[in-house]
């Protein structure tokens, strides 16, 4: 293609240094984002290869959903922030608490009209906006805000 | 209706002669001359990434599928944080080191590739012409039941407005009228969540209604299947990470410190603005089963039907308002990004210097803008078929290359350029595939999806394989914005 044949390598850089500061947690992360990745592919493949879609495949997805994004927020944890407790908890907590609800809805039985109510919502929806929604909506801006370590601060 | 439609377009011009006075360089064009504080961050961040499809297309589909579209917006319990972990902040270290002004020029900073920088500019233009074609579309749409005017001239109107704004004040204009917009989003959206409620008697009444005539409607699935809500989930989530127009304004932030409260304030915002999402949906169904309404003709209708039905015509003219402001504040953005993949990426990619480019970015944002009118003002097929991939395509180039390749270091320029391309050619093979039917995917598996899979996998797979390169393509300030 002619981008590739005009593109050329970009000058080299005066000075680099190649230490390898990975804190674990970004190990962790990292490990998270690609088995969800993994777990993604292997739901599809199962799709491919069974019509209709098994049940294999939500599980897959339900599982790989927060490994992907709290994975995701594990791998840029660096610095002090690597160290804190109430990050690297909250984290714990709301990738939990998005696996749970997910699992949830799929364990819990269907709706029908004789579904008891639960504030007004059926007890599947609830569980889905305490779980997946309000838990991460309030404790992860919370603890980013708790933990934030300003760049200019940074180690 | 009318006056205040006007009204609303005299604010969005006031604004553009204002931002052109203060416009003098390619940094003020591009980046808003890094002056940018925490609630216009949030608020233009808000307003950028929610489009029409907020406010039309989703209660739409709430209203075909049932509860299962909210798995659009679910992930916007994390996304917010995510963005500015993942994202904002190591975005905003690299413009401490370096003159960055796109994101195809932090990739090519990050991997010490043009190769990196030419690929993702291709992918970036592509995505937002065809992008930019269906918001133009749905602009003209709300014009021509607001103004009455026929379709192409409604969505010609609609176009230059963008364009005057966009053309003379560049992303500086975009910012202040996305504050404006944004903060119009949130207080209809809020406004009209309430009038669904109280139309329909309250949670729980309406609950029991659904319960009664539609159990599957109010299944946390819809009428999907938990693979394809889920695969809705996968897409809306890990994919926010590699919206262009989005992370773009991370480098415009005047202090690094003020991230502190961006998810707090961005998740404020967004929470209230995708009330209507849910809200409307929901209430028309109800309505639609108790009769008080009759089915709708098209999904499309839910919000206009129940606005006509349900609240003050004031608030309707807002809603619809706020309908043009989310439409405008995206095509804006994404004439920033395409202007500056035109001026600076594409010629710095070639090993060309960029030369005017307050000038050039300006007649880029004329060129662009004509373009994607010429697509819109095609048949509806055209558009909707360019339309479904702009998502996709930013999502399956950008999203391990940014997202993960600024915060691993073991991400190598042949891993980020192999993703690139993949990302590239499977989403418009695929789609393309599916377009036509010589492929039918199985239920709950999205082109979309598969094609950011597909992406991720090689990137991780290409990285692995050429580890031994991933030290020599990381300079020591760049060590420095990842370890930030």
């Amino acid at each position: 293609m002619a981008l590739s044949c005009g593109m050329t390598a970009h000058p080299p850089s005066a000075s680099r240094d190649v230490r390898p500061g990975f804190p674990p947690i970004a190990r962790l992360g990292l490990a998270l984002v690609i088995g969800g990745t993994v777990m993604v592919a292997l739901a599809y493949a199962l799709a491919f290869a069974a019509e209709p879609w098994p049940a294999r495949s939500a599980w897959l997805m339900s599982a790989a959903q927060p490994a992907i994004m709290v994975g995701a927020m594990a791998l840029s944890t660096r610095g002090r922030s690597a160290r804190d407790r109430r990050w690297v908890l909250t984290l714990v907590v709301v990738a939990l608490s998005v696996l749970s609800g997910l699992l949830a809805v799929l364990l819990m039985p269907a709706e029908q009209a004789t579904t008891q109510l639960r504030l007004g919502l059926p007890p599947r929806v609830l569980v889905l906006l305490v779980l997946v929604v309000a838990v991460p909506t309030v404790a992860l801006p919370w603890a980013y805000a708790k933990t934030f370590v300003a760049v200019a601060d940074g180690e | 209706m009318l006056s205040i439609a006007l009204l609303y377009f005299a604010v969005v011009a006031g604004i553009g002669i204002y931002s052109a006075r203060r416009t003098r360089t390619a940094r003020d064009f591009f980046v808003a001359g890094r002056g940018v504080g925490l609630v216009t961050l949030a608020i233009a961040a808000m307003a950028t990434t929610l489009s029409g499809f907020t406010f039309i297309g989703g209660p739409g589909l709430i209203y075909r599928v049932g509860l299962g579209a909210m798995f659009i917006i679910l992930p916007a319990a994390l996304t917010n944080t995510m963005g500015a972990a993942v994202l904002a902040r190591r975005l905003r270290a690299l413009v401490d080191k370096r003159e960055v002004f796109t994101i195809p020029e932090a990739l090519a900073a990050r991997y010490r590739s043009r190769a990196v920088q030419g690929w993702s500019a291709v992918a970036i233009l592509l995505a937002v012409v065809s992008y930019m074609a269906t918001n133009l579309l749905a602009l003209g749409l709300v014009l021509e039941s607001t103004l009455g005017l026929s379709l192409a001239p409604a969505i010609c109107v609609g176009a230059l407005v963008v364009l005057a704004y966009s053309a003379s004040g560049g992303i500086l204009a975009g910012l202040y009228t996305d504050v404006f917009q944004g903060l119009l989003m949130a207080v209809a959206s809020t406004a009209v969540f309430g009038y669904a409620l109280a139309s329909g008697g309250g949670m729980a009444s309406m609950s029991r209604t659904l319960l009664s005539e539609a159990p599957g409607f109010l299944s946390p699935w819809g009428s999907l299947s938990p693979l394809a809500a889920l695969s809705f989930f996968f897409v809306f989530g890990i994919g926010t990470l590699g919206q262009p127009h989005v992370a773009h304004k991370y480098f415009m932030l005047r202090d690094a410190s003020q991230l502190r409260w961006f998810p707090t304030v961005l998740t404020l915002a967004m929470t209230l603005t995708l009330l209507l999402f849910v809200g409307v949906g929901v209430a028309v169904k109800v309505q639609v089963l108790r009769g008080v309404m009759p089915p709708l003709s098209h999904p499309d209708e839910a919000t206009p039907a129940f606005l006509r039905a349900f609240t003050p015509g004031p608030l309707a003219a807002l809603v619809l308002s706020a309908v043009t402001a989310a439409i405008m504040s995206t095509v804006n953005s994404f004439l920033s990004i395409g202007a500056a993949a035109c001026t600076r990426d594409l010629p710095r990619a070639f090993g060309m210097t960029p030369r005017d480019e307050l000038r050039r970015g300006r007649a880029w944002t004329v060129v662009l803008t004509l373009l994607s009118l010429l697509v819109a003002l095609r048949s509806d097929t055209l558009v909707a078929f360019i339309g479904i991939f702009g998502w996709g395509l930013f999502a399956s180039t950008l999203v391990p290359a940014l997202a993960i390749g600024f915060n691993w270091p073991g991400a190598t320029p042949a891993a980020a350029l192999a993703s690139i391309v993949t990302g590239l050619v499977a989403t418009l093979s695929v789609e393309s595939l599916a377009y036509l039917g010589w492929f039918r995917f199985p239920s709950g598996v999205t082109a979309t999806a598969l094609a950011l899979v597909l992406s991720l996998l090689v990137f991780f797979v290409v990285s692995w394989f050429t580890r031994e390169t991933a030290a020599d393509a990381l300079d020591a300030d760049l060590r420095a914005v990842m370890d930030a």
